[in-house]
């Protein structure tokens, strides 16, 4: 048991940060993101035997968090879809041009939203994004596609014009 | 290359995706190829933007320390919890056991004591265990033996020589 827990000290060291900063972007979440961190750590020493034997531990632990988070939407609660965009902070001004963009974003399926921000916000790989959402590479791949010929239609309405 | 074939390499490699090997193959074609060069660019600016409209504008403060005290009661819970599912599935084993030899063997028969008047109302019934058309574990033929009886030979019936109480191809249904 000791060494399961000082694995999951270097576990924690490596990756609590990213993970906290996952919890903290679910706008009915990001109260209890501390809470919930310590929740995913708990069920990955549970499992720690596949932990262990992951390919990537990043991406078994975002998988566990994404559980956690589940988990804590499923209380009563207003439902809100998982990842969605925070309440916008104040922009300088250079930045409004993004807004179109984030709106584009906010108006796509749950599904492709979200992996689209584990892609962005977290930089995870398809191999690591299909770890965490439990699905096929390829469908990883198929939804980012999407998503990114989606967001460039918005910044490029023309070009989809061109092209269709 | 085909534009089907081109669009998902092209954005394989503004996610990042590509490997090296395929990735220095792309390029060289991009090099070629005007249009597809500027549908690349597209893609990256795209990329971009979109990084820049999900980047919080804040770091994050860092976060607490394990909460190692949690851990060490979650590790002893589930160990409790292991504990009581090894018992539990001793105690069903040694019950299903103890199930299983129950129905494996009949229950004991009450044989009445001699004299008595059952046994007299055993008098006119069927005494040959060996011809009694009740089944090898019925109450009449374990009667019949434990009390000794011998066929009887009534006037209107013809003595038949003795047989075997277990008869090699009984046709008779034996009522448990």
């Amino acid at each position: 048991m000791d060494d399961a827990v000082a694995q999951l000290e270097t576990l924690y060291r490596d990756h609590s940060r990213a993970l906290l900063v996952y919890f903290r972007r679910q706008r009915v979440l990001a109260p209890n993101a501390e809470d919930l961190l310590q929740d995913t750590f708990v069920r990955a020493l549970r499992n720690i035997g596949r932990l262990r034997g992951a390919v990537s531990p990043r991406a078994y632990l975002f998988g566990i968090a994404r559980h956690v988070s589940l988990d804590a939407l499923r209380l009563p609660a207003p439902a809100e879809p998982l990842l969605r965009e925070p309440d916008a902070p104040t922009h300088p001004p250079e930045d409004a041009r993004l807004e179109p963009l984030r709106d584009a974003i906010a108006r796509l399926p749950d599904a492709q939203r979200e992996t689209l921000l584990l892609k962005l916000q977290h930089d995870l790989s398809y191999e690591e994004i299909a770890e965490v959402l439990a699905i096929p590479i390829g469908t990883v791949r198929s939804r980012l596609h999407h998503a990114v010929l989606q967001l460039r239609s918005s910044l490029n309405p023309e070009c989809s014009h061109h092209e269709t | 290359m085909k534009p089907e074939l081109l669009e998902p390499l092209l954005l394989d490699r503004a996610l990042g995706e590509l490997s090296p090997e395929v990735a220095a193959l792309l390029d060289e074609h991009l090099a070629r190829d005007p249009e597809a060069a500027r549908l690349a660019d597209e893609f990256d600016h795209t990329l971009v933007a979109a990084r820049a409209a999900t980047r919080l504008d804040t770091e994050p403060p860092p976060p607490p320390a394990l909460d190692h005290a949690r851990l060490q009661r979650m590790a002893q819970a589930a160990r409790a919890a292991a504990r009581r599912r090894q018992w539990f599935q001793l105690a069903a084993c040694l019950a299903l056991g103890a199930v299983a030899g129950w129905l494996a063997h009949p229950a004991p028969v009450l044989v009445p004591p001699a004299g008595t008047a059952s046994e007299q109302s055993y008098a006119g019934s069927p005494r040959d265990p060996v011809n009694s058309s009740a089944g090898l574990w019925s109450r009449s033929r374990i009667v019949a033996e434990h009390t000794g009886d011998r066929p009887s030979v009534r006037p209107h019936q013809s003595q038949t020589p003795a047989r075997s109480p277990f008869p090699p191809h009984s046709s008779r249904k034996e009522n448990l």
